[in-house]
């Protein structure tokens, strides 16, 4: 059993971890780093270590070496990995397993095998998942990349094996781009992931973006957990999830979840896991790839099933057992996560940083926040821009909604802006209310990307008009512009 | 201090919008001819309220330049200069004769290091394209041109890392 564990992460996913473990009664340990050596995930740990000075300029979270060295120095148990970072880094893994440290997530083989997309899609063809038509394999030349793009039809994609989280992709539209885009792909791949192999996939205009959630244990039980919508994004980055999916019937979720549960059978998947699918408009769904880590978004799964996903990924990286099984999980009600980000949505979600000077969080039954900051944290340019997730469960997906709009409303930040007012917009939109929406949502169906309250133009119009009339009246009673000589007649006088 | 009445038109300088307001006493508003019950309060745990029409959101001024405020309500920004009947009239003369300044600097938003510049000295430019990447975040920003104009300077490098403000590029409008 694991008795300590070293987050290797910042922000909430720490605080996450943290709350966990403690429940559990394992001990954990947080990494401080002088970026942010007041941050709120170290309260929420039991020991914090100091990140030693080192000669190299990897980040901290990235530096394998000292990570791991630094759990063998503190005798702890276990690493788990968090999110983004190292998460999904097999040498990370083998490199904890070398030194008897559990790794909290899959087996470095199979963090591999995942990671590489091209092994990735053979694998899924061999358990009989769909696959979008395309290359096998990476493409040698640029003749070869023509003649593939041709035979599949336009338009095509063009991704880097070793890419991921929306980088290393071109869309190719006709055969008049293919070779220019085969080149700046390849040398794209190359600068970015020091790997110049592309892979061509048709590519699917507007598709959904559904994903299902998958847990396997040490014996070879695998089940799933549902599924979650994650169409809302923005170049690629996810910005609001939902758990069910308004799209799924009953049928097409039992074929997607099954499809989910042989992939991750096929590689003796142990961990929580995540199967990434696009549907097209028909009704077909294909594979796009395995994460084989906690994502994100895992709260809504939460929600709707009543377990704790960083419980089970602990329990099996301990050799447990699957405690629960299929026929245990009852998918119940509806759970939506809004993504709170440092972004002024106004000026093209560019970051926005300073310190949060107040914060006013909701008070609601049903809703849960995960949050990585306080009042007076500091939003710097070091990390990413997720400042906390509000995530809502309700019965049905209409209550949910209105949930998550009437908690936005009380969630107020000082000193940054962020993305409150477009979460309320996507609430408010009658496509995404219907359901019916897929990833080019914000793009052609949100004609205003914030959401206005009743009558707050007027009330800003009339704050602006307050504080210029008030400042007219504070400059003539100012004191420093009384006359000296004045002031001291009137003091004797007193 | 003024305390006859006074006219003040509060005008949205993104849309354009005028909502004329009779304020008297400095701090008395009516909206056409009704009075407004307007009222901003300093809340215990630092957030200003404002409240009218039965409404009360959270705002704050985070920026003010002579007569134009940026008020953030509801975490939503609107920009407002506040003029008088006549300021406006004097406003509408001056950009006729263009008196305003011809150049326009871009500074950095944030914090960052530019990735590509895609613009040359000499090169004209139409609003709203790109001028360069900054990163920051983890994110890549495409910073465009506000205005039309010729590029007369480029004073950063592609790969630098600048601070807030520093100045990337001058733009001389047409």
């Amino acid at each position: 059993m694991i008795k300590s564990i070293l987050i290797a992460n910042r922000g909430e996913i720490a605080v996450r971890i943290a709350r966990t473990a403690k429940k559990m009664g394992i001990k954990t340990f947080g990494i401080r780093t002088k970026k942010e050596p007041n941050a709120v995930y170290l309260s929420a740990v039991d020991l914090i270590i100091d990140f030693p000075e080192t000669q190299n300029s990897i980040p901290e979270f990235l530096d394998i070496e000292t990570l791991v060295q630094l759990a063998k120095e503190h005798k702890i148990n276990a690493i788990h990995p968090g999110y983004g970072y190292l998460s999904e880094n097999a040498d990370f893994a083998e490199h904890c397993v070398k030194n008897k440290i559990v790794f909290i997530g899959p087996s470095p083989e199979v963090i591999r095998m995942m990671g590489d997309k091209i092994i990735a899609k053979e694998i899924a063809e061999q358990s009989g998942v769909p696959l979008l038509k395309g290359s096998n394999g990476s493409v040698k030349n640029e003749k070869e990349a023509v003649a593939i793009a041709n035979k599949i039809g336009y338009p095509v994609i063009i991704k880097a094996k070793a890419g991921g989280g929306g980088r290393g992709m071109r869309i190719v539209n006709d055969a008049s781009e293919i070779s220019q885009m085969y080149q700046m792909a390849s040398s794209e791949a190359l600068n970015a992931f020091n790997d110049a192999s592309v892979f061509i996939e048709k590519y699917l205009q507007n598709p959904k973006h559904i994903e299902v959630q998958i847990v396997g244990d040490s014996k070879g039980n695998v089940i799933h957990l549902g599924e979650r919508e994650c169409s809302v994004q923005r170049k690629h980055q996810k910005l609001l999830e939902e758990a069910p999916s308004p799209a799924l019937t009953p049928d097409l979720r039992e074929r997607m979840t099954s499809a989910a549960i042989n992939l991750a059978k096929s590689v003796k998947y142990e961990s929580v896991g995540t199967v990434e699918f696009l549907l097209d408009k028909g009704g077909n769904f294909y594979f796009m790839e395995m994460n084989t880590r906690i994502q994100v978004e895992h709260p809504v799964t939460e929600m709707i099933t009543n377990l704790d996903l960083i419980e089970l990924q602990i329990r099996i990286a301990s050799g447990e057992k699957l405690p629960v099984k299929q026929k245990d999980i009852n998918l119940n009600g509806w759970a939506i996560e809004c993504r709170i980000n440092a972004e002024d949505v106004q000026a093209d979600f560019s970051p926005s940083i300073g310190v949060i000077r107040n914060l006013r969080l909701p008070q609601n039954n049903n809703i849960r926040i995960d949050t990585g900051v306080n009042c007076g944290s500091e939003i710097t340019t070091w990390f990413d821009s997720m400042v906390a997730k509000l995530i809502v469960h309700a019965p049905t997906r209409k209550e949910a909604i209105d949930l998550a709009m009437s908690s936005l409303r009380q969630f107020h930040v000082k000193g940054i802006k962020t993305t409150i007012p477009f979460c309320k917009a996507v609430l408010n939109n009658s496509v995404f209310q219907k359901g019916t929406f897929d990833t080019s949502f914000i793009e052609k169906e949100m004609p205003s990307l914030v959401f206005q309250e009743k009558d707050e133009e007027l009330l800003a119009a009339l704050l602006a008009l307050y504080t210029h009339t008030h400042e007219m009246e504070s400059v003539v009673g100012n004191e420093s512009n009384i006359d000296p000589w004045v002031l001291n007649k009137r003091m004797k006088d007193l | 201090m003024k305390l006859k009445n006074e006219k003040l038109i509060a005008v949205n300088t993104m849309t354009d919008k005028h909502y004329p307001v009779s304020v008297k006493k400095n701090y008395e508003f009516s909206v056409d001819k009704k009075k407004i019950d307007l009222s901003v309060i300093k809340e215990a745990d630092g957030f200003t309220i404002v409240s009218a029409n039965g409404v009360r959101y959270p705002a704050e001024v985070i920026s003010k330049k002579q007569n134009t405020y940026e008020i953030l309500i509801n975490g939503v920004s609107y920009t407002f200069a506040v003029e008088t009947p006549f300021s406006l009239i004097r406003k509408k003369v001056l950009s006729a004769n263009k008196i305003f300044s011809k150049n326009e600097s871009i500074k950095a938003p944030v914090p960052g290091k530019i990735l590509d510049i895609f613009v040359q000295p000499g090169q004209t430019i139409e609003q709203g394209k790109p001028l360069l990447i900054l990163e920051a975040m983890k994110m890549q920003n495409i910073i465009n041109s506000p205005v039309k104009g010729v590029i007369t300077k480029i004073s950063t490098n592609i790969g630098n890392t600048v601070a807030k403000n520093d100045m990337l590029i001058e733009i001389e409008k047409i």
